[in-house]
């Protein structure tokens, strides 16, 4: 209940501001003219990608146990290994004492949603080890001690001022910087960390099933987290898995277009394993956690196991009518948006977050873009149902709802409520509070039926 | 039981309602409107356009010799500190040209172990595995790019290749990749200098990856 008013208080602030809508208008905008542009300037058909790859990905759910057993054995040969976790406390618990065993005091992290599922940065700061955030939008995001504001764009809502004031609080850079001045800051600031680190932290984009893990990304600062520290650990979701290399021809370009409007990013990286006999450099280890936390209870669920095609691109985020107006911090999930409210009642308790899937018009603009045809809006709506099963006790709605249909089902009840309407309404009147009186519509002195069979409209 | 078998063992008990589905496979060309024709002059072209549409910069060189006049023009807009270069007889035939040059030139062997200093070099000079035509990228495996920092870590890439190299598009490269296994551990498809937009989506280069990204591509009959 708690998490419902809050989403509640912090929606209708956001609602009504409007330096917000305008700043989250701005990056839209230019979002969806690159969107737009280069899915007719690169694709013959992008339905024909779309349904390619949403067939790809439901192959690998059809294997999906298989899949993982082969990547952790393919990986495993390369030198890496690999840790299950069922839960984010299990994953939490891998970390600490892989850090501890290595007497690991400074972290590099490169941008990871499953990092923030699992609270990494929480946890080593109660550890006393240093992390920095390396990806842009996500250092802005640590120094203002907030959350990512979006699963792709993480700083979407601070707009270059907004950043310049934080960056001269925290760094010491003026606070007129222009955007290139602030992105120097942070990659001086960063610089010296990825050398100094004694690990780096990655997530996954993608998980080959042939061994290896996948890492798309612009700014570099993932190439430096999984090349200069002396271990690389990995925080990848379970549904994560391509069977191999050649599903990237497909996949890299989608990914990309959906995410940012680029034809591909800058930089994907394929991580086979640690540093290879006869390589010049690489992490002397790679540990590669493979996270359930509810994934595998979602997928053992029929109606809701497409839902794991997901490639976290963040188009339904910047496709929704209500994302956009109450912006992603009022969420309270670390997935924010369509997809977020979607998963996040399977994920972290139905009857806690099964109100953002109310908090939906189920237009449906985030089933028409998303890359993987998930069915987006359908969930929303299988969400509410089962929330409502899953709700035990008398419910108002229930209640009223039943005894609705009881009425409509039968023309000789409905007939039944009409009279007693009638010769109950001078006394509703008087009980009715004003405004509520002047809105009861008067029922009618004879039924359609009773009209018809005396020969009116004849 | 162990976390993995509970989380194997979920997935297993669901699998058996679900359909079966097959792996679809489909060509780049099939898929892409701007699949080139797969000549060597259509495909440098793109390549050239592409690259340079990312501000990246781009060389076409008839000989080695004119390559090692691209280099030092590349270099000559760079610090003048120390060179990092791959071990690869293409490169030391390039830079065997440019005398002036030689001091300035680390080859692998000498490269520090301590990423600190690592930091220091200038600039790193790789080639690479395939030139990816359609998007103006470089496919490269550590195994013979010099390791994983030499093209990430110092802030100008320095790329010499062939011709020879082009293929039209990413699944070509990614077939020739998998025709001469090796023993890697890493691979990265490049894409122009490094960037960001964080920053209301403002395009800033030179995010924490290299500021500059050359390539010299050497024509090859
Ligand atoms: S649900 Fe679809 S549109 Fe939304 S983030 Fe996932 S892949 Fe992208």
């Amino acid at each position: 209940m708690k998490t419902k008013s809050e989403f509640l208080r912090k929606a209708a602030v956001k609602a009504g501001d409007k330096i917000h809508r305008a700043k989250i208008l701005k990056a839209i905008t230019t979002y969806t003219g690159k969107v737009e542009g280069m899915k007719s300037a690169q694709y013959h058909d992008w339905q024909q990608a779309r349904s390619l790859a949403a067939q790809t990905k439901n192959y690998v759910l059809r294997h999906l146990p298989d899949l993982l057993e082969q990547f952790e054995r393919n990986i495993t040969a390369n030198g890496a290994q690999v840790l299950w976790a069922e839960d984010a406390a299990e994953a939490r618990e891998h970390i600490r004492r892989i850090f501890r065993e290595r007497k690991v005091r400074k972290v590099v992290k490169s941008k990871s949603m499953t990092t923030e599922e699992i609270e990494v940065n929480e946890l080593l700061g109660g550890e006393g080890i240093e992390v920095l955030e390396s990806d842009l939008g996500e250092l802005i995001v640590q120094l203002a001690g907030e959350k990512p504001y979006h699963i792709v764009t993480p700083a979407m809502h601070k707009s270059r001022q907004d950043i310049a004031a934080l960056f001269h609080e925290k760094l010491g850079v003026p606070a007129s910087s222009s955007a290139e001045e602030l992105t120097m800051a942070a990659r001086d600031h960063l610089r010296s960390a990825y050398v100094t680190a004694d690990a780096g932290i990655t997530g996954a984009n993608f998980l080959l099933a042939e061994g290896a893990i996948v890492m798309t990304e612009n700014e570099g600062n993932g190439r430096l987290t999984m090349s200069c520290p002396p271990v690389h650990v990995v925080i990848a979701g379970i549904e994560k898995i391509l069977p191999a290399m050649e599903n990237l021809a497909l996949f890299l370009p989608l990914l990309t277009t959906s995410g940012t409007g680029q034809q591909i990013t800058c930089y994907n990286s394929v991580v086979r394993g640690p540093r290879a006999a006869g390589e010049q450099d690489g992490p002397q280890e790679m540990i590669v956690i493979l996270l359930d936390n509810g994934r595998s209870a979602m997928y053992g669920e029929p109606e809701f196991q497409h839902a794991l095609r997901c490639i976290r691109c963040g188009a339904c985020l910047n496709a929704c009518p209500v994302y956009r107006t109450v912006g992603g911090h009022a969420y309270g999930t670390t997935y924010q948006g369509p997809i977020g409210s979607v998963i996040t009642p399977h994920m972290r308790g139905m009857a806690e977050f099964s109100h953002l899937s109310s908090a939906s018009s189920l237009c449906g603009a985030c089933t028409q873009v998303c890359p993987v045809q998930i069915d987006l809006h359908h969930l929303l709506l299988k969400n509410r149902a089962k929330a409502t099963e899953e709700k035990r006790g008398v419910d108002l709605w229930q209640v009223g709802f039943a005894g609705w249909a009881r009425v409509m089902t039968s023309r000789k009840r409905l007939e039944g409520v009409r009279r007693l309407a009638v010769a109950g309404e001078a006394s509703l009147r008087v009980i009715l509070p004003h405004a509520l009186r002047k809105r009861l519509p008067l029922p009618a002195k004879k039924s359609f039926a009773r009209l018809w069979q005396e020969g009116a409209g004849r | 039981m162990s976390a993995r078998e509970n989380i194997l063992n979920r997935l297993r008990q669901a699998e058996k309602s679900a359909q079966e589905h097959t792996l679809p496979h489909v060509h780049d060309q099939e898929l892409y409107r701007d699949f080139p024709e797969e000549s060597p002059e259509v495909m440098l072209d793109l390549f050239a356009r592409r690259l340079v549409a990312l501000q990246g910069e781009f060389y076409a060189a008839a000989s080695e010799l004119e390559a090692a006049e691209k280099l030092l023009h590349i270099l000559s807009s760079a610090g003048d500190g120390p060179v990092a270069v791959q071990e690869h007889t293409l490169l030391h035939s390039v830079v065997e040209h440019n005398t002036g040059l030689r001091n300035r030139l680390v080859f692998e062997q000498n490269f520090p172990e301590d990423a600190r200093e690592f930091a220091a070099f200038e600039a790193g000079i790789t080639t690479a595995d395939w030139l990816i035509a359609r998007s103006g990228s470089i496919l490269l495996r550590t195994n013979r790019a010099g390791g994983r920092r030499l093209s990430v870590l110092p802030p100008l890439h320095v790329v010499i290749a062939t011709t020879g190299q082009l293929v039209p598009s990413l699944e070509q490269g990614l077939d020739r990749i998998r025709a001469q296994e090796a023993d890697w551990s890493y691979m990265t498809l490049i894409t122009g200098p490094s960037r960001t937009a964080d920053i209301e989506k403002i395009l800033v280069l030179g995010a924490h990856g290299p500021k500059r990204l050359a390539v010299i591509v050497i024509e090859q009959n």
